[in-house]
């Protein structure tokens, strides 16, 4: 473990980020900035998957932010929001590695630029959508459903959205954690599970409470934690995993679309943890991770066959993808194209100049990172609940170090093993 | 050089016209790591026909500006993309109706050749007709990218279903017949025109000193030979009140129907400042009614009157103004008369006084909190200048705005001339198959 979260102090880039925990399985992490006019607050909710409860989870991010008691309709909600200036409140469910998480997140405007001092309400409104929902009602669930079905079918309709869930559908195992519901099994949940699942979220999950903000003082501290008073419950780690897929895997879908999506995944045995993690990173960018990417040049720019196509790595789950829209008829060309992409890295026909543009990107973009909250405290929540071994300095070092062998090594382990095209019809020829 | 410090926000913004007419803006944010720059010119897909000071009309094929934009990233040393990969730094560009925007941005503190590069390659058009045919390849596959994303669909057919000669009802990016029909002239030609420094503005936030930045710059573009400006204005046929048609059902491979009201509203002769003041009174008339604001919004859910789709869009430029309401729904038209019957109570309807209040609280925080993002600050900057408009202008706005406004501002709308499309799911292939070897 890096570092431990008890009243620890992390350094990124020079400045001191405060960690401790708020009780067990609880814990807090603040960076302080004058960067940004906007505080962000959030609180995240975490559990181990395969997780019984996903559909209901995501039914309740959904409706925690809807209303509470204290805020106990749509209306009600906007107008304290608009008191804050614009705050805004948000909840999304995401599943990384072995952990499904539940986040609620708040952004509000400093008090300096407003010439009032908010923060007593600001934090008040957030700990009331979390601690004080309203009882739930069918009209309520009933809306949640008819909502997330909404989401569901809009999701299906981009033909990208579709072809990257069915591939982690067909994948199996912990990868089909990170699938969205079918409408069959949110139609199936009842609101005594939901019930359920809120309690256990509240009372079980691990929770992470992770503070962007202008001001740290011990004043806005204390009331933080008056805010947000959790129960003693058991920690929770979260860990990468390397997926691994028994047989090679194809599915085609047939629609009546302008334009084919196919997807593909390869196993690549790298993670977060692994050694050569950082190899990875850097042959994902030579081979589609960026506009000079061998995907990029050869397939989009020297043969017109696509608009977009990229590589991208799921560094928790040791799956690397590649996806692009085509004209079917290219289907068969572009899959050998890729694969002849791939050998030329292993083979090592690439040169130097490429290797060295990657690398700067990639550290370029890290450093980046201090200006986007999100990503800082993303990183801060990879760092302590996954127990990620680089902080973004020692990230820039490690990639810094990376040799064309690595590389090479990187891209031998992966193993193509699963392929979804979501089809044209073949009169739909544009 | 103008340098402004507003100590309210804690932001210094430094201004200067160079010799070539081209104009710097400087945001100096010192505790900012990355630098980012737009270098933008007003000439955005709705410029399909100009008319220059001698009466000439120019014409091109729709989507140009957008053919324009992808072609720049080509030049004689190679391409551009990997010339900036190299440096480090992102690099992009988007067009939109009004304006084609180039932008980079890195963390590196040596941006003298990034910036010098972004200057060089929007300045030298270096294209030949071989590479001209080749993009027309990958542009008509982004068209059919975004011919199946079923919302950007709706809105599109919407605005062909509004306007029968403005080109609003042209794509962004044209379509398969103008994209294959574009010549390296009409490029050229729609370049040499279109991208002088006197028509073009750089935006740039940073934490490097201005001074520097500024002195980067003078110095790229003092090196290049610039022919005098001929101003060039955008014109179209006069666009009738009518719209082209009244209703058009298309088909798509969407799992709900979808539908969109698009309301033509009449293009007032008025000053930017007062167009700008009306467009944010009708929002606020319409936020007011048509969100969570009201308190019946929850009783449209439960009736389903509206899904969680439901949304609006209002734009009034010079040139053009429009509503627009859309929804998923399996019934377009008691949708249709949902939405006349509550225009109907909204043109009776003041604003609470308390409601206009908090209204304007989240338009001054939502205001203020984009000096934290550097490229929507820019992008913004850009925008309201060709209005002599500015971020600070928009606080002023706000203050001065009242309900008595919304009322009236909405009062003063027709919703006679109206086009409602349709979206109905087609019959999908049902043959999904699965194979495992």
């Amino acid at each position: 473990m890096l570092f431990s979260f008890k009243n620890s102090i992390l350094i990124r880039g020079g400045k001191k980020m405060k960690q401790f925990q708020l009780t067990e399985g609880v814990y807090c992490g603040i960076e302080q900035s004058n960067q940004f006019k906007k505080n962000i607050i959030q609180i995240k909710f975490s559990e181990t998957i395969p997780s019984p409860f996903t559909i209901e989870r995501t039914l309740l991010s959904l409706m925690l932010i809807d209303s509470n008691q204290t805020l106990p309709s749509k209306e009600a909600v906007a107008s304290r929001l608009d008191e804050l200036y614009g705050a805004s409140i948000k909840s999304s469910i995401d599943t990384k590695g072995t952990l499904e998480t539940v986040e609620f997140s708040m952004e509000f405007i400093d008090g300096r630029y407003i010439g009032n001092n908010l923060w007593e309400k600001q934090l008040r409104t957030l700990s009331d959508f979390i601690f004080n929902p309203l009882d739930i009602t069918p009209s309520m669930f009933q809306e949640a459903v008819n909502k997330l079905t909404l989401l569901i079918n809009n999701y299906n309709d981009q033909v990208s959205s579709l072809a990257r869930d069915n591939a982690w559908r067909l994948c199996g195992g912990l990868l089909a954690a990170k699938c969205i519901p079918t409408i069959e099994e949110v139609h199936q949940t009842t609101i005594e599970r939901v019930q359920q699942a809120y309690q256990l979220m509240i009372t079980e999950n691990r929770v992470d409470c992770l503070l962007f903000i202008n001001d740290d003082s011990e004043e806005i501290i204390q009331l933080f934690k008056k805010h947000f008073s959790f129960s003693p419950r058991k920690s929770v780690q979260g860990e990468a995993y390397l997926a691994s897929i028994d047989t090679y895997k194809e599915k085609t879908i047939v629609k009546n679309i302008h334009q084919s999506n196919m997807i593909l995944l390869y196993t690549s045995n790298i993670n977060i943890y692994s050694s050569d993690y950082c190899s990875l990173v850097v042959a994902n960018a030579i081979l589609g991770g960026l506009p000079t990417s061998f995907l990029f040049q050869e397939i989009r720019e020297k043969r017109s066959f696509c608009y977009s196509i990229h590589s991208t790595l799921d560094n928790y789950e040791g799956i690397l993808r590649i996806q692009t829209g085509i004209d079917y008829k290219n289907i068969d060309e572009v899959k050998k194209l890729i694969e002849e992409q791939i050998n030329r890295i292993i083979n090592d026909d690439f040169d130097d100049d490429i290797l060295h543009a990657s690398k700067r990107y990639i550290c370029n973009s890290i450093n980046s990172y201090q200006d986007r909250p999100k990503l800082i405290l993303n990183s801060l929540f990879n760092q302590s609940v996954y127990n990620s071994p680089y902080n973004n300095a020692q990230l820039i070092q490690a990639i810094n170090n990376v040799t064309r062998e690595n590389v090479r090594e990187a891209l031998k382990k992966c193993t193509l093993q699963c392929v979804v095209t979501v089809r044209q019809e073949e009169d739909n020829e544009e | 050089m103008k340098s402004n410090y507003i100590e309210q926000f804690n932001e210094t913004i430094v201004e200067e016209t160079l010799d070539n007419g081209l104009r710097v803006i400087i945001y100096h944010k010192p505790l900012f790591a990355s630098t980012s720059a737009i270098f933008a010119t007003p000439f955005g897909s709705l410029d399909v026909q100009q008319i220059d000071e001698n009466g000439t009309i120019i014409s091109y094929p729709s989507g140009i500006a957008h053919f324009l934009e992808h072609k720049l990233f080509e030049s004689d040393e190679g391409d551009i993309m990997a010339k900036f990969t190299g440096l480090g730094a992102s690099v992009n560009a988007f067009t939109s109706y009004h304006e084609t925007i180039y932008y980079f941005s890195t963390s590196d503190q040596d941006v003298e050749e990034p910036l010098n590069l972004l200057l060089d390659f929007v300045q030298n058009l270096s294209i030949s007709e071989q590479s001209v045919e080749k993009e027309k390849g990958i542009i008509d596959q982004e068209l059919n990218m975004y011919l199946q994303m079923p919302d950007s669909r709706l809105i599109f057919e919407t605005f062909k279903g509004m306007y029968q000669h403005h080109p609003l009802r042209l794509d962004i990016g044209g379509d398969h017949d103008s994209v294959y029909a574009t010549t390296i002239d009409d490029l050229y030609r729609c370049y040499n025109i279109n991208y002088h420094p006197s028509n073009m503005m750089m935006v740039i936030s940073s934490p490097i000193e201005p001074t520097k930045l500024l002195s980067i710059i003078k110095e790229n573009q003092i090196k290049k030979k610039i022919t005098p400006f001929k101003p060039i204005t955008r014109t179209f046929k006069q666009e009738p009140k009518e719209v082209a048609y009244i209703e058009k059902t298309i088909e798509m491979d969407v799992s709900t129907p979808k539908t969109c009201i698009g309301f033509k509203l009449e293009v007032k002769k008025e000053s930017s400042i007062d167009r700008i003041k009306r467009e944010t009174a009708i929002r606020f008339s319409l936020e007011n009614h048509f969100s969570a604001n009201n308190p019946q919004y929850q009783q449209w859910l439960d009736t389903e009157e509206i899904s969680h789709y439901f949304g609006f869009e209002i734009d009034c430029s010079s040139d053009y103004a429009f509503i627009l309401f859309y929804d998923e729904t399996e019934n377009p038209t008691q949708f249709k008369q949902f939405i006349f019957e509550q225009l109907s109570v909204l043109k009776t309807k003041k604003i609470d006084e308390y409601r206009f209040s908090l209204m304007k609280n989240r338009a001054i925080g939502e205001t203020i909190t984009t000096f934290d993002r550097p490229e929507d600050l820019a992008v913004q900057y850009f925008r309201d200048s060709r209005n002599n408009y500015s971020i600070f202008d928009n606080l002023q706005l706000l203050s001065t705005l009242t309900n008595d406004d919304c009322l009236e501002s909405i009062q003063q709308l027709t919703f006679e001339h109206f086009s409602q499309i349709i979206i109905n799911p087609n019959e999908t292939l049902k043959n999904d198959h699965l194979s495992i070897d």
